[in-house]
């Protein structure tokens, strides 16, 4: 009996292993190929035909790319900010969908509407106007002018608005019955309930963090300060092309943290699915 | 016990109203205002030119290209995006072999800006050394010269960009896949339905909340797409790949219209707004909630 | 107790004396960015400045982007004491009346070497006799070709004119071996470029230079010559379009794939040194047999900012003057591949033997000194250079692309700027 239940199974998941090769070779290719060049040297990186592989492995783009800029600085930098962001955006999402989805107070549908409106405003129309708020406080070139005014999430708000709301309401009345406090509940019923979709958008809301360039290039006045994308702005540039290695294994350097940290939190994510499945 | 029960809600949402108003709304009535102006390039001084800078853009045929392009950029994008990364979540929750390392895989570029990652791809497409090409050459196929050719241009950069969203959505598709009861599967199967018939009708309707988030998202971010396209095209050749977005950048802070750049900010904020009420006019009709 | 004070005195000195800090911002990345780095060091610790100042070098992204960190920096009130502008932003950076204009700190300087600059790269940041920047990264475009190509079809020197032009690259296109004759950025330098090669003006009022340009000259003869050239070229096969890109042309060259490319001088040491072959340059070519017209400067300048402190203004031009000394511009030019800037280095160079040894790089120079001194070689002005390129450069892809023929192309980029310019003159009159 055991044996037949298994060869289907079997046979479904071999056929899985098999279809996703092909997207996950295609996935994995533009990164083979950016180490592939990074180690290559010089011209060898431009010539005709191409070829994959380099003819040996060559470290001088990585000491080019670290005696050119300060690397470990720029990701210190990037990780402290985008760090600080995605916590921040985390505990003001979390309060605020809790106060939307399960508390009862007028103007909710005004604040939700508003909180929506936000996430539709383009990014660029905001940047002028934040630096001149920012240097009207003198928090120019300041760790708190590139984290405060990005602290919070609409989006996050009305994500995690959706999930909470799936949580069922006998929970909720059970718990107050017992005597929880509405914050109590919160925290240790909501939450761990939604934790696949509060790491989804802490994913999200990191990458965004990470991401950005035009906010921290305008706002940031010494080398100190710069982030990681900054840092790549400076080897992409105005009218040399035979840098590319360099180009590649500055790339390869400054996203390997996030790649490391991706592959790492990426088994946390899978246990926490795994919980939320077992509840059911 | 009642006043702390009405004032909770606001307290929760302080900081949220305090940092929104300050940093996202207080610019974006700046914006409607200045959109009525024509600001100097590189000072504040400025004057009323009434509705001009709409007429401009109405006027504008490089405005409705962008607009054009915005719209295709985003069905090369989005559909191919949310097709493929629903595939692949689907054979991901069946549990294959490395099932560890492929999910790993798939979600690597997501940890690389749009910028490196489009500095990746700039160097595949390129025409002499790139990769590419250069495959395609040995099949036999003449390979175009991706970045510059009008007609291509925009699906290089749509393919640069699916291969970094791809990641994103099969995680929020993987979330939402977990949520489903196996029992229901397994009971389906034993009614005797395949497996196209129990996603079909199964799988798909329950995930549908997250089909409506995994869209919004794609849409969103297809929308505000802008690394890419500033490294791989600068919006060019020809125009045929800014998009409403590039283009607002590049009037704001190329050209230094700022007047007319809020006014893009203002149209592009209403289309999002018509965009999105579309949207959960949809998801109510169609999005079950469990 | 006496002991006590003399140290507190001599402590307090050394307080008063801390350098006042100098920030400058520049867009120089890779190894340029390092030499320029190494040379702020280098005048810090000069005996010039006697630490008196200390110049902090900032990355500021590109031209684009550092012209947007300085216009919402200036709107603060923020700004640096020393920016790196591109050349095109000249006019730009005048309107804003926020700049010191250099020649008034150099009237205040007898010390200040302005007669060793050479004529025609002053000329470019010179508006009405004052010159407001120092041309610092200064470039040419030149022809580079690949020699071992050329002998390989008995060509024996590089194409002298329009017409050499196309003849030597189709003998240099190969369609089996997927060589092309000639490949070169999409970009509107070589436009510009071309017209003044042949004596034409970019934009009325003699280039922006007798008054503000009100209409562009997209239409002239020269200039509907040079864009049809390139449309024959493309059309025929024998030039390589690679977009607007300033890498893809290069890689092109290098790969062998073009056997000759136009690109900027300030390339040409790393060129020659990474090519598997022998590389010669030339100046670009003429359109006829006629010499009429001349190259224009390109590359960027420093400009000083007001609204400091006296003493930074100062050290700003202590900063400004030492970066066009001798010494740095002779590591400058032979680090990069920019102009040497200033006509007695030039002359000690040849002395020295190094043209006889790197002969690519004095080519620029030959061909600047060759230009007529006339307003079509000076460089246009106009405030709305970046958006009149960009419509400039979107004609050349539509003719290129077969969608438009040139003259239709070029109408539209002149109605474009002519729209541009109309709205920037605007400004100046209703905000006065």
């Amino acid at each position: 009996m055991a044996s037949r239940l298994k060869d289907p199974k079997l046979a479904k998941r071999v056929r899985a292993t098999l279809i996703l090769s092909i997207p996950a070779l295609l996935q994995a290719f533009p990164l083979i190929y950016l180490l592939c060049v990074s180690w290559k040297e010089g011209a060898e990186v431009i010539q005709y035909p191409p070829r994959l592989f380099p003819r040996e492995i060559n470290w001088v783009n990585y000491s080019e790319a670290l005696s050119s800029a300060p690397l470990v600085r720029f990701l210190l930098n990037s990780a402290l900010v985008a760090t600080s962001i995605t916590l921040s955006q985390l505990l003001t999402s979390i309060l605020a969908a809790y106060a939307l989805s399960r508390l009862e107070f007028k103007g909710q549908n005004v604040i939700m509407a508003i909180i929506v409106g936000t996430m539709m405003i383009p990014g660029e129309v905001t940047i002028i106007p934040n630096y001149f708020t920012l240097a009207s406080w003198n928090w120019l070139n300041t760790y708190p002018a590139l984290i405060v005014p990005f602290s919070v999430s609409g989006f996050g708000i009305f994500f995690l608005y959706q999930f909470f709301k799936t949580v069922p309401k006998e929970l909720e009345e059970a718990a107050f019955l017992e005597g929880c406090s509405r914050m109590r509940f919160l925290f240790q019923f909501i939450v761990p309930l939604s934790l696949p979709a509060i790491s989804a958008f802490a994913i999200y809301s990191f990458v965004g963090a990470w991401n950005q360039y035009l906010w921290p290039l305008i706002v940031t006045q010494t080398t100190d300060m710069q982030t990681a994308q900054i840092g790549i702005g400076m080897f992409r540039s105005q009218n040399e092309s035979m840098s590319w290695g360099v180009i590649m294994a500055a790339t390869a350097m400054l996203i390997s943290p996030t790649v490391f940290l991706f592959i790492l939190t990426q088994k946390q994510f899978v246990r926490g699915i795994t919980m939320s499945g077992i509840k059911g | 016990m009642n006043r702390r029960a009405s004032l909770l809600p606001w307290g929760l949402l302080f900081p949220t109203i305090a940092i929104l108003s300050i940093f996202v709304i207080y610019p974006a009535i700046q914006s409607l205002i200045l959109s009525f102006q024509d600001v100097e390039p590189l000072s504040k001084r400025s004057f009323f030119i009434g509705f001009e800078n709409y007429e401009v853009l109405l006027k504008s045929p490089d405005y409705w290209q962008s607009a054009r392009v915005t719209g295709s950029f985003l069905l090369l994008t989005v559909i191919p995006s949310l097709v493929i990364s629903l595939t692949i979540a689907v054979f991901l929750d069946a549990n294959p072999f490395f099932q560890n390392g492929f999910r790993t895989l798939f979600l690597l570029p997501v940890a690389i800006s749009s910028s490196m990652a489009a500095m990746l791809w700039i160097f595949i497409y390129n025409p002499t050394a790139g990769f590419l090409n250069y495959f395609l050459d040995v099949l036999g196929i003449h390979g175009p010269n991706w970045l510059a050719d009008p007609d291509t241009a925009l699906i290089a950069v749509a393919i640069s960009t699916v291969w970094k969203e791809l990641g994103f959505n099969i995680i929020f598709f993987l979330a939402g896949l977990s949520a489903i009861p196996n029992e229901l599967k397994e009971a389906a199967e034993l009614d005797g339905a395949n497996g196209w018939q129990i996603f079909r009708n199964v799988t798909l309707p329950l995930l549908s909340p997250t089909l409506f988030f995994v869209s919004l998202v794609s849409v969103i971010n297809s929308l505000q797409s802008f690394g890419q396209i500033h490294i791989l095209t600068t919006g060019g050749p020809m125009g045929e790949t800014t998009t409403l977005v590039y283009n607002l950048y590049r009037d704001a802070f190329v050209k230094f219209r700022t007047g007319l750049a809020s006014s893009e900010a203002v149209v592009l904020f209403t289309l999002i707004m018509i965009a999105t009420t579309i949207q959960f006019r949809l998801a109510k009709k169609r999005v079950h909630y469990g | 107790m006496p002991k006590l004070f003399f140290i507190l005195w001599i402590f307090s000195l050394g307080l008063r004396a801390a350098p006042i800090q100098i920030t400058f911002w520049h867009s120089m990345t890779g190894e340029k960015g390092k030499l320029l780095g190494e040379l702020t060091e280098e005048f810090n610790k000069s005996k010039e400045n006697l630490d008196r100042f200390k110049v902090v070098p900032q990355f500021v992204g590109t031209y684009e982007e550092g012209l947007n960190k300085l216009r919402t920096s200036l709107l603060a009130k923020q700004g640096p004491n020393v920016a790196q502008i591109t050349d095109i932003g000249t006019q730009l950076m005048i309107d804003t009346k926020a700049v010191v204009p250099l020649q008034d700190l150099i009237d205040q300087d007898p010390d200040f070497p302005i007669e060793k600059l050479l004529a025609t790269i002053k000329r470019y940041y010179q508006v009405d006799g004052k010159l407001f920047s120092l041309p610092f990264a200064t470039s040419n475009p030149i022809l580079y070709y690949n020699m071992d190509a050329f002998k390989r079809v008995g060509l024996l020197r590089p194409p002298r004119t329009f017409l050499e032009l196309k003849d030597f690259s189709r003998k240099l296109t190969d369609k089996n071996k997927k060589t092309t004759g000639i490949t070169w950025p999409l970009s509107s330098w070589f436009f510009e470029e071309f017209i003044a090669r042949q004596g034409a003006l970019l934009v009325d009022r003699e280039n922006g230079r007798l008054g503000r340009a009100t209409e562009a000259l997209y239409l002239t003869p020269e200039a509907i010559r040079f864009v049809t050239l390139w449309q024959d070229m493309a059309k025929e096969g024998t030039f390589a379009n690679v977009g607007r890109g300033w890498d893809p042309p290069e890689a092109n060259f290098l790969s062998g794939r073009s056997a000759m490319m136009f690109h900027s001088t300030s390339d040409v040491f790393e060129v020659v040194r990474k090519a598997h072959f022998k590389v010669g340059t030339a100046p670009i070519p003429l359109a006829d047999e006629k010499n009429v017209g001349g190259t224009v400067v390109g590359g960027n300048s420093l400009w000083i900012l007001k609204d400091k402190t006296p003493e930074e203004i100062k050290g700003s031009f202590l900063f400004v003057k030492y970066m066009a000394s001798s010494g740095v511009q002779k590591r400058w030019h032979m680090g990069t591949g920019y102009f040497p800037i200033r006509e007695d280095l030039i002359q000690e160079l040849e002395k020295e033997g190094f043209y006889e040894k790197f002969p690519a790089a004095k080519t620029a120079i030959l061909q600047l000194k060759a230009s007529a001194l006339s307003t079509a070689t000076q460089g246009a002005l106009m405030g709305v250079f970046a958006e009149a390129r960009d419509q400039i450069e979107s004609a050349i892809e539509r003719v290129l692309a077969g969608r438009m023929s040139v003259e239709e192309a070029l109408k539209k980029a002149k109605f474009q700027t002519d729209d541009s310019l109309r709205r920037y003159n605007r400004f100046l009159e209703k905000l006065k």
